[in-house]
């Protein structure tokens, strides 16, 4: 089965703040501000990409890291960013 | 190199000399005066060359300015949305508009109110309904005839902490630049999903040339907006803009100033900026001070005719400015009073100046 794609919703608008960027929902109107790797993770999300895309790429930028701890942490980031509906899959 | 010079190479990207650590504390403070802290937090996000604390402070601050531009921008929506509905015809120009139209994003430039134009005609229906919305004017001892002298006027929402400059023109009767032309080309931005009215770009150039130098152009920040409009907008059309509202000295310094700081090289074709105003605006740019006589004799070497300077003179001189205003509170039917006040009052104030108030 292959697995589903993971993409930005359509009303989701990026506010670049230096190293981190705010995500606004234009119909919610939540934001959230996502920190340097969350701010990496979202940029990322440019295009649709599977879970398992974004952890190869994840240990690709972080090879000291360990696998399972640097997908455990983008969960917290993708729960919250699927939580205030800016990512959808 | 100075603080000013830094900035500027920060801005455009440019690969910076290394800076000691007092340096950088005279860029950020320059660019926070200057309103410049959320394009160099953006410029700098992944120059290497910047110290990682200076990045990490510009980009906390950024984001919380970020924030507050956001929920500025959906106060405007509501704003426009509730004057539309009223049937009231309404621009919205720099603030938040400015914002997306020149930068791309509300997110990306520091504004301190929204602006508003509505037509003359629909001036008293906006205010009632600015008032009803839990506005109120912004000086509380403003006098009743106010709006009569002046061509627009600020109104404050402390719950919301929102700023709305209301107008019903865009400079005072000082400065010929009349709106029609600018009613007549519908253009619209989009904000959050939502189409805003606003000024075509040629429009809010022109307007903003003529808006630096009626300020002395003493933030970078509004030739920094003119910096990213220039790409956007089509010069032949700013020039034929600029002749039809009389104002090609103005925008002929702007594009002198642009040329200077970041090498632009875009002049129009019918006038050349003046050297004086240049290298004077070069100064105040970086902070110099100007005084009542300097600030004067700018405004006039600005302005394209005579018959502009004529007109200035009048205004500079009988228009009624708030202070006169405050002077003596009259019945609307001794309003003309006013006009016989202002130079009495001018002249006294340069032969016996006051300590702690401000110029007019």
């Amino acid at each position: 089965m292959t697995e589903r794609l993971l993409k930005r919703h359509p009303e989701a608008e990026s506010h670049p703040s230096g190293e981190r960027v705010v995500v606004f929902h234009k119909s919610t109107k939540n934001s959230i501000v996502l920190n340097p790797t969350g701010s990496w993770l979202w940029e990322q999300l440019e295009q649709p990409r599977s879970r398992q895309e974004l952890v190869d790429r994840l240990v690709e930028r972080y090879p000291d890291v360990e696998r399972q701890r640097l997908a455990d942490d983008m969960e917290v980031y993708l729960r919250e960013l699927t939580d205030n509906e800016l990512v959808i899959s | 190199m100075n603080a000013f010079d830094s900035l500027l190479e920060l801005l455009t990207g440019s690969t910076l000399k290394p800076l000691e650590p007092g340096d950088w504390a005279a860029v950020l403070q320059f660019a926070e005066r200057n309103k410049l802290v959320l394009p160099l937090a953006q410029s700098v996000a992944n120059n290497e060359a910047v110290p990682k604390d200076v990045r990490e402070r510009l980009s906390s601050e950024a984001t919380r300015k970020s924030l507050v531009e956001i929920h500025r921008a959906g106060h405007l929506l509501e704003l426009v949305a509730d004057f539309q509905e009223a049937g009231i015809e309404v621009k919205s120009f720099k603030g938040p508009t400015l914002a997306q139209l020149a930068h791309g994003r509300v997110s990306a430039r520091e504004c301190c109110d929204i602006d508003l134009l509505v037509k003359p005609a629909h001036f008293d229906r906006a205010l009632k309904r600015l008032f009803a919305q839990g506005f109120v004017y912004e000086m509380e001892d403003q006098p009743r005839c106010y709006t009569r002298f002046h061509y627009g006027v600020p109104l404050n929402n402390g719950p919301r902490r929102l700023t709305v400059d209301l107008h019903y023109e865009l400079f005072s009767a000082g400065v010929h630049f009349p709106s029609d032309r600018i009613w007549d080309c519908p253009f619209h931005v989009e904000i959050q999903g939502v189409a805003v009215p606003t000024f075509r770009p040629e429009h809010i150039f022109v307007y903003l040339a003529l808006h630096g130098s009626k300020h002395c152009w003493r933030e970078l920040r509004w030739l920094h907006d003119l910096y990213v409009l220039l790409p956007q907008v089509d010069l032949g059309e700013v020039e034929a803009f600029a002749r039809l509202q009389s104002c090609e000295r103005s925008v002929a310094l702007a594009l002198g100033l642009l040329d200077e700081l970041w090498s632009t090289g875009y002049s129009l074709s019918s006038v050349k900026a003046d050297p004086s105003l240049l290298s004077q605006s070069l100064r105040l740019l970086q902070g110099a001070r100007i005084s009542w006589p300097e600030y004067h004799s700018y405004q006039y070497r600005c302005q394209s005719t005579w018959q502009q300077r004529f007109r200035l003179f009048l205004h500079t001189w009988f228009s009624p400015q708030i202070h006169d205003l405050r002077f003596v509170d009259l019945p609307p039917s001794l309003w003309f009073v006013y006009y016989a006040i202002r130079p009495i009052r001018v002249l006294g104030r340069r032969l016996i100046p006051l300590k702690g108030v401000s110029d007019d």
